[in-house]
């Protein structure tokens, strides 16, 4: 008997304990997960979290440790160290490619055609690689037997599961198949300004490997640096510090020519708290009205109006509340 | 960890910060800010000044001595890294152009776009923004459309009226209907967009004067009852600086007036208000004595009632504050004089007018093509 099944009369619950170094899928959280990528990441059990219900897991590629409970475990199986290729150490179904012969012309796949003799066809029509021979479309209706029917490739075999409610196989798209139908581009001017200068990065890494987005970033930093923004220190206990993040910009003329490209390094005001961050925050800007009577005034008397822009206007302002980033 | 010292983009206090360390500069140079527009700074040398508008990061510099502009571009590049735009061209969207006869105002560009996004680049134009006479009332049972759409082009056109006041009465009376727009509000807005259409490159011009003259004249008119649904009216105000049309407002009333004459006094307390703060403004701005202020008006009734304190029936139920316009003739601040009605310019912000006295009164407000699209 342990002592915990003498004080509390039962057994201690062991059904959280997990094989040492089996593969554990964690769950992605937070930001920059979406709809079609992964939803969990490998990684290597290491060990329990003391204090926490959440194990710990490594993710030899990222080289980092995390905390979590949103674990699903494979325990069969180990990190494969050597190569560091995870489909080596993955077993499960192999992606196999067939091909059927289907004669509608509905791609809907939920949609299934009429049944009719064309089923028949289109069992025997399965024939594993083989490739298309032509890409004109009969009616419906038409046998298969006639040269010229598409072929529809398939993702997964048809086995019993990929038969619909009808008795009708699933049909797929692969990958290969949406893309063989776009074109590439010709036009090699107008593609790299497609790829390369219209876009804005969506991170800094992705900028960083971009000269433009370099050299802005660089910019502004030098202009950071040239106000003598900030110095660095130590974060008192009980302060919280505010994020920061680059906002990239691509500043175009009316003809869509590119003039600049300008990345900002800004605050992220929204985790400022009233009175602690910040107090007063109205700022004065000049009425339209007064701008036109200035200018009604500069045109009876025959003045010149001038324009000056400040450039990086807010790096000037000193701040009276004490702030950390 | 970084403790800051200076402010960074998106702080919530950082157009703060900036404001007044960029007050505290313009002040150590001998500037003093104007108290009624806290955004406009002057500074008076022995024989001249320089008047200076800030826009958060954008400053418009005016004076009679160019020499003193140039000096105070070069005291500011000191100060802070500035990049100089050379004479004015291009401010908040609006296209502004300087040349001998004076300065022109227009948004060409921007409703360009308007049309773009309505959907309407192609579209015919017409002469007048708003049918003669027409009465839009509230959705009752008619087919309702997409507000959101509704609201965005109101939001822009409402932008443009900026340096078109001949829009003032058609974007405000379209406006009124946000909450609920029908088929008849949207056919109302295409009729704008129409005639935006055909006067793109109108604008505002403000001629040259012999001698700076700054003498303000008002015009205040309101119609009556004109709102189908409520019964209040509307008023029309409009302020020149000698020729040039500086502020122009046509507004809902707030009350249900009882006679053409208490709507016109409404209508002509709301312009006291704003041409003793236009008078203000311009003293301030020159340096001079305040003038006083000519408003014309084409109700004689009103005209009286605002003149004598007299107590009548008819008008023993009008608010204090609306005697605002009578207090400050007493005061001499203002001065009212009678208009006929066919050269009583703020008709064109009070009702849709026909084609003819439209284009009439649109030239008279200094509206006119200043850049051929």
């Amino acid at each position: 008997m342990t002592p915990y099944e003498a004080w509390y009369g039962k057994k201690p619950g062991v059904k959280h304990l997990r094989t040492f170094g089996c593969i554990a899928y964690a769950k992605k959280t937070g930001p920059g997960v979406n709809k079609l990528s992964d939803r969990a990441v490998p990684g290597v059990f290491f060990r329990y979290e003391p204090g926490t219900k959440g194990y710990r897991i490594y993710d030899p590629v990222r080289d980092k440790l995390m905390v979590t409970r949103d674990v699903v475990f494979d325990e069969q199986r180990a990190w494969n160290w050597e190569g560091n290729d995870l489909s080596k150490t993955k077993g499960g179904a192999v992606v196999d490619t067939y091909s059927v012969q289907w004669d509608d012309t509905i791609v809907n796949p939920t949609t299934a055609p009429e049944p009719d003799e064309d089923d028949s066809d289109t069992a025997d029509g399965v024939e594993p690689g083989s490739p298309a021979d032509s890409d004109s479309i009969p009616s419906p209706g038409t046998p298969s037997t006639i040269p010229g029917t598409p072929l529809i490739q398939w993702a997964t075999p048809p086995t019993g599961r990929s038969m619909d409610s009808e008795g009708n196989p699933l049909r797929y798209r692969t990958v290969s198949d949406l893309l063989d139908s776009t074109e590439e581009l010709q036009d090699f001017e107008y593609s790299g300004l497609c790829l390369v200068a219209a876009e804005e990065p969506g991170s800094v890494q992705e900028a960083m490997s971009e000269q433009c987005w370099r050299q802005a970033m660089q910019a502004e930093m030098q202009a950071i640096e040239a106000n003598q923004t900030w110095e660095v220190s130590v974060l008192p206990p009980k302060h919280k510090a505010i994020g920061l993040k680059w906002v990239f910009k691509v500043k175009k003329d009316p003809e869509g020519k590119v003039i600049k490209y300008k990345a900002r390094l800004v605050a992220k005001g929204y985790a400022q708290r009233y009175g602690v961050d910040f107090d007063e925050v109205f700022a004065p800007v000049a009425r339209i009205e007064t701008v036109r009577v200035l200018l009604a005034l500069a045109a009876q008397g025959g003045w010149e109006v001038h324009h000056m822009d400040v450039k990086s206007a807010f790096f000037n302002g000193d701040l009276t509340e004490t702030v950390y980033v | 960890m970084l403790k800051l010292r200076k402010a960074l983009y998106g702080f919530k206090q950082a157009p703060r910060a900036w404001n007044s360390k960029l007050d505290s500069e313009l002040i150590a140079l001998g500037f003093v800010r104007s108290k009624l527009d806290h955004a406009v700074y002057r500074r008076s040398s022995k024989h001249s000044f320089l008047l200076v508008g800030v826009y958060v990061d954008d400053l418009i510099i005016s004076g009679p001595d160019v020499t003193d502009i140039k000096s105070f571009k070069s005291e500011m590049k000191k100060r802070f890294s500035m990049s100089d735009l050379g004479l004015l061209s291009y401010y908040l969207g609006i296209e502004v152009k300087q040349d001998d006869g004076g300065i022109t105002l227009c948004q060409s560009s921007y409703a360009a776009k308007i049309l773009e996004a309505a959907g309407m680049k192609n579209c015919n134009s017409c002469d007048i923004p708003m049918e003669c006479r027409l009465k839009l009332c509230k959705l009752k049972d008619g087919e309702a459309i997409d507000p959101t759409g509704y609201r965005s082009i109101i939001g822009s056109l409402r932008y443009i009226v900026n340096t078109r006041p001949d829009l003032a009465y058609s974007v405000g009376v379209v406006s009124r209907h946000m909450d609920a727009p029908g088929r008849d509000h949207w056919t109302a807005v295409k009729h704008i967009l129409r005639y935006l259409k055909g006067t793109m490159g109108y604008g505002c011009r403000y001629e040259r004067g012999a001698e700076l003259k700054p003498i303000l004249i008002g015009y205040s008119d309101s119609d009556f009852a004109g709102d189908v649904d409520d019964r209040k009216s509307t008023s029309g105000v409009g302020y020149f600086l000698g020729s040039s049309l500086v502020t122009w407002a046509s507004q809902k009333q707030r009350i249900v007036a009882l006679s053409s004459c208490e709507a016109e006094y409404v209508a002509g307390a709301a312009a006291a208000c704003q041409g003793i703060w236009l008078s203000r403004l311009i003293a301030d701005m020159l340096g001079t004595k305040e003038t006083k202020v000519k408003l014309y008006m084409d109700n004689m009734s009103a005209i009286a009632l605002s003149r004598n304190p007299v107590h009548h029936d008819r008008s023993k139920h009008i608010d204090t504050k609306y005697h605002f316009l009578r207090e400050c003739i007493e005061d001499g601040k203002e001065e009212v004089k009678h208009v006929g009605t066919g050269e009583q310019v703020a008709d064109i912000f009070t009702k849709a007018l026909g084609r003819v006295k439209f284009v009439e009164f649109r030239s008279a407000l200094g509206v006119v093509c200043v850049h051929q699209v």
